[in-house]
Parts: structure tokens; sequence; C-alpha cells
């Protein structure tokens, strides 16, 4: 199979993907399931040695990587950027998702509205940033910086969160679209998180649908959670370890109706099951999709020309 | 930015442990506590940690037990937070510290396990580099060659121990069928550590050749690298040794007064 070449301009399909994890390379570059795309975790990618392009090289991830590359559109998708951190920006982390971003040419790259070190210090977690205008213009400021440097747009996603901060003034909703707005990013929609922060805080999570302009929403992402009783009180974790739960495939279908025929991926990352119980989640939003909106098969086709490069 | 930085210190605080009374008050507490809420990230942060350790310290785990391997984990990210954020980074020194844990006396061996498991967790996540040319080595002119560096392949690891680890890895791997038993006293290794496409290839070296790789690694001449071999036995042929090292993928480039 030769898989050499420059990989052709990509756009990822507006039909469901999936996370690409490390258990499933070769069943995927084996099975070649019938997903429209496929996310990759950014960091997971990073061992490329020297930055310099002369060197073809990758770690053993990223030579996976490359090859579904040429099966399949793909997205990066960073968690440890900490974009909404205080520190001055990581150049480093920068330089080295820059680089990445050069080798593989994905179709979209995205990261979290949240924060994961102070003082140099990293939790390698997707921390929550309190919502005002301080940490708005922070925010805004940040993605200028990220954009700039990697000369491209990028999507914010919505987290999960377990609590709230008092000095907080401006619903999330609106933090989001002020956000996208003002620093020119698109949202990513994480629907399961929504769900989340709905029950954990107590809002009404087709508000926040609601709330989100049309044209700023590029991706979706649905995912399973955990529902957790500490002191008598219930918490939703945002585990990963599950099936879409029948309230956010629910909130998904707003989304749609709302949003179009937007690419959306599912999101497994602890307790992996086999691929084929992703690719049927997949297929399973691809229905949705499909049952909401009348016409949208262009996603199905780029993906066939994917494999035809194959062949 | 003041009051952000303020809360993402105060954060930083309560996710270190110190429960932080006073910065629990700025954290709103519907249903659950403000202390509590922040014990969540606590808590998974610290598993993120844990488990970020225990994938890439596997034979560790297993050798001291999941609640053994859990106290030391919770003791080094407290003392060696992450400074990344590629998880991946995280664990470097994790095998000196097990070095000086107090309770762990008498593994001694198990420092050196962990430095195999983070050579082949690095080999993993490194690039495999080129394979060295050896008839533009052999180019190189005689004027030119006390000037002659050689480099180690970017995902070849050197780990030499008093320990047979090598053998006290491969049996604790899950896939491992034989002899379960390991005599400590069996002696030591001197290894590479490399990726060979989808494997890491384990090569176990003479002490000529280990010596010269050795060097190599720190950086000295070809020359200075062969005496190495040399001063640790007299009979080794440094020829071989080389061409082995270039087939094995071990050195995988050379420089002459720094050019490559
Ligand atoms: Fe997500």
């Amino acid at each position: 199979m030769a898989l050499l070449g420059k990989n052709p301009e990509m756009t990822i399909p507006p039909r469901a993907g999936i996370g690409l994890r490390a258990e499933h390379f070769d069943d995927i570059l084996e099975h070649r399931p019938d997903i429209g795309w496929v996310e990759a975790h950014s960091e997971n990618y990073f061992g490329l040695g020297a930055t310099s392009l002369n060197n073809n090289g990758g770690s053993k991830p990223f030579e996976y990587l490359e090859r579904v590359r040429h099966l399949y559109p793909v997205s990066l998708h960073g968690v440890g950027l900490s974009v909404g951190s205080t520190d001055p920006l990581n150049q480093q982390h920068l330089k080295n998702l820059k680089h990445l971003i050069d080798r593989i040419e994905p179709g979209l790259v995205s990261e979290h509205l949240s924060w994961g070190s102070v003082n140099d210090r990293y939790f390698n977690d997707l921390l929550p940033m309190p919502y005002t205008e301080e940490s708005l213009d922070h925010m805004v400021q940040r993605i200028n910086e990220v954009q700039e440097f990697l000369g491209r747009q990028i999507l914010i996603e919505n987290v999960s969160s377990y609590l709230e901060y008092k000095v907080s003034t401006i619903p999330e909703w609106e933090f989001v679209t002020e956000l996208s707005q003002r620093a020119g990013c698109a949202v990513l929609l994480d629907v399961n998180n929504v769900y989340v922060n709905a029950m954990n805080h107590g809002f009404n999570a087709e508000r926040f649908i609601e709330s989100i302009p049309v044209e700023s929403v590029k991706e979706i992402h649905l995912a399973g959670h955990t529902v957790k009783e500490i002191d008598g009180g219930v918490i939703r974790l945002d585990t990963h370890d599950h099936l879409v739960c029948d309230e956010v495939w629910e909130l998904y279908r707003l989304a749609v109706n709302r949003f179009g025929a937007v690419p959306a991926m599912i999101e497994w990352d602890k307790d992996l099951p086999k691929l084929d119980v992703l690719v049927a989640e997949a297929n399973r939003a691809d229905a949705i999709r499909e049952s909401q909106l009348p016409v949208s098969r262009t996603g199905k086709l780029t993906s066939e020309v994917g494999r035809e490069r194959i062949a | 930015m003041n009051a952000l930085r303020e809360l993402q210190q105060g954060f930083a605080r309560s996710v270190n442990g110190d429960t932080d009374e006073v910065y629990a008050q700025t954290v709103c507490d519907a249903g659950l506590s403000g202390a509590r809420r922040l014990g969540i990230y606590q808590h998974g942060v610290a598993i993120g940690f844990r488990d970020a350790l225990g994938g890439v310290f596997e034979v560790i785990k297993k050798l001291v037990g999941d609640d053994y391997f859990a106290h030391v984990a919770e003791s080094y990210i407290q003392t060696h937070p992450s400074t990344s954020g590629n998880v991946h980074d995280f664990g470097e020194n994790f095998p000196e510290y097990l070095e000086t844990f107090q309770g762990l006396e008498t593994l001694p061996y198990l420092p050196d396990v962990a430095r195999l498991e983070w050579a082949y967790h690095s080999a993993f996540h490194s690039p495999m580099g080129e394979m060295l040319n050896i008839s533009k080595l052999a180019q190189v002119p005689e004027s030119q060659q006390n000037q002659l560096t050689l480099l180690l392949s970017p995902a070849c690891y050197l780990l030499r121990s008093n320990f047979p680890v090598l053998r006290i890895w491969q049996v604790n791997q899950d896939d491992y069928e034989g002899d379960e038993l390991v005599d400590l006293e069996e002696g030591g290794v001197e290894l590479a550590i490399v990726r060979e496409g989808k494997q890491i290839a384990f090569h176990s070296l003479s002490p000529g050749a280990f010596a010269m790789l050795e060097a190599i690694s720190f950086g000295e001449t070809f020359n200075v690298s062969c005496e190495a071999a040399l001063n640790i036995d007299p009979d080794c042929d440094v020829g071989e040794i080389l061409q082995d090292a270039v087939m094995n993928r071990i050195v995988g480039g050379f420089s002459v007064k720094g050019k490559a």
C-alpha cells in the first residue's frame, strides 16, 4: 500500500465520525468501517522529534495517524494547550501542534474553553473558567494568539463542569457566543457537556443550544457520562465511558434542526468498547441527522472518494 | 487579569490537596459544598496522573500491586508536578523517585525496571529516524575522521543494570508464557531499547559495545567512543560493533564538525 505523497485538501464531511484511539488503530486500518471521519487527540501524536520538516518520521502513533489520514478525513482535537490559563501560552506546545498540523493537514483543529495549568504546573484536566468580562477578554486574546500562530481558525469546545464560581456574571451560553464572535473562532458544541452542565447547574439545556448562533457551530460532540451520588446529591461526570444517553440524543436532534448538517463525532476514552460499538453510535447519529434533514448525502460521497484513493 | 490569576492559583492549591476553606467560599454550593466540588477536581486530577503513570509503568504496578502503586503514584504526583500539557511527558523522574521511596528498599531492582519501561514508552513516542547511510560514512575523508561523531537514533535508549531487568519485564508481560521465576543473581544487562517499526526491540549488548554506544550518547567523537570500547574490552571489534549498531538502528546518523 503506497501511502506517500502530499495529502490532498481535506474537509470534514457533515456526517458522524469517531474518536481515534490507539486500541482501535489496527482494527480501523484493517476493517475500514463506514464512518465519515476521525478525530485524534493532538498531544498523542506530538512525538515528531526535531521540528524539521525534512524529517519525515514520527512516533509510532503518528505513523498510524498518517495511515488513517489516507483513509479518512482527520480533525485534531487538543486537550493540553491550557488556552484559558493566565500563564503565558506554552510556545513549545504551540510549536508541536503547528508541526503536527503541517504534517497531517487536518480538516479542523479544536481546543477547549478551559484552563489546565498555572505557575507552570499542569493538571492535565479541563478546568472551568469563571464567566466574567475579564475572563472573556482573556480568552479572546488567547484564542487570537493561537489562531495567529497556527495561521488558521480553531474551534472552541464548551466543557463539562462540576462547579460554578460566585464571581461569574455571564451565562455559559452567552460566554460561548461572545467568545466566538469576538475571537473569530468557531464553536465545537459538545451536546453531552451542555446536558451535564444543565443538570449539574440547573439551567435549561435547550435554551443553551438555541442561543448559540447557527453559523458558529462547525462541529458537534456526543459522548456518554456517569451519574454519581455524592453526599446525597447527584452529579454528572463527563467520563466518556458510556453510550450516549437518550436525553443527549434528544438534544442532538434539536441541535441538528438548528445547526443543520454539521460534522458530529462520538467520544469514548475510558473502558473502550469494540470498534463496532463506536461505529454503531456514529451510525445512530447519522440516522438522526438524516431523519431530521431531507438531503445530506454529500458527506458519504466525500468519504467514498477518500476510499478510492487507496484502492 | 489579577482576579482570574488569583482564582486559578487558588484552584491549583485546592487541587493540590490543601483544603483551602477560604477559596472554597468562592465556589457556589448549590446542593454540594464548594469544598466537595473542588474535591471532585482534586480526585479527577489525581486519578488522571495515577492512570497515566500506571499506563507507562505497568510492570512496576504489577510488581508492587495496584494499591501500593496508587500510594507511590500519589506521593510522586505531589512532589513532581507535571510541567507539560502533554500527559505522555509525565513520569520521567519516576524511576529515580522509586530509588529513595521508603518501603521499597527490599525491591532494589524496581528503579531499573522503571527505567526500562520509561525507555520503552519514550521509544514508542519517538520517530525511528533514518537508517545511517554507510557509504556516506565511508566517504568522510581521513583528514576529518577525528572530528567524526556518530549519533544515536531518536528512538534509541541505552540502559545498564545490575539486575536482570529484561527478564523481569518479560515475565510480567500479559502474553508471557513460560517460566515465571527470575533469578536475581543471574546478572545484569546492558541494553539498547529501539523502536523497529511497530515493535520495540531490546538488544543485549556486549560490554565493549555498550561502552562505545554510551560514549556516543554522551556526544563523544567516534575515535573517543572506540577507545571507550577498547578500554573495557581490548579484544572487541569496533567495526563489527558499529555495523551491528547501524543494522539495529541504534546508531542513525553522524556529523563531522557539527555538519550532518
Ligand atoms: Fe467533547
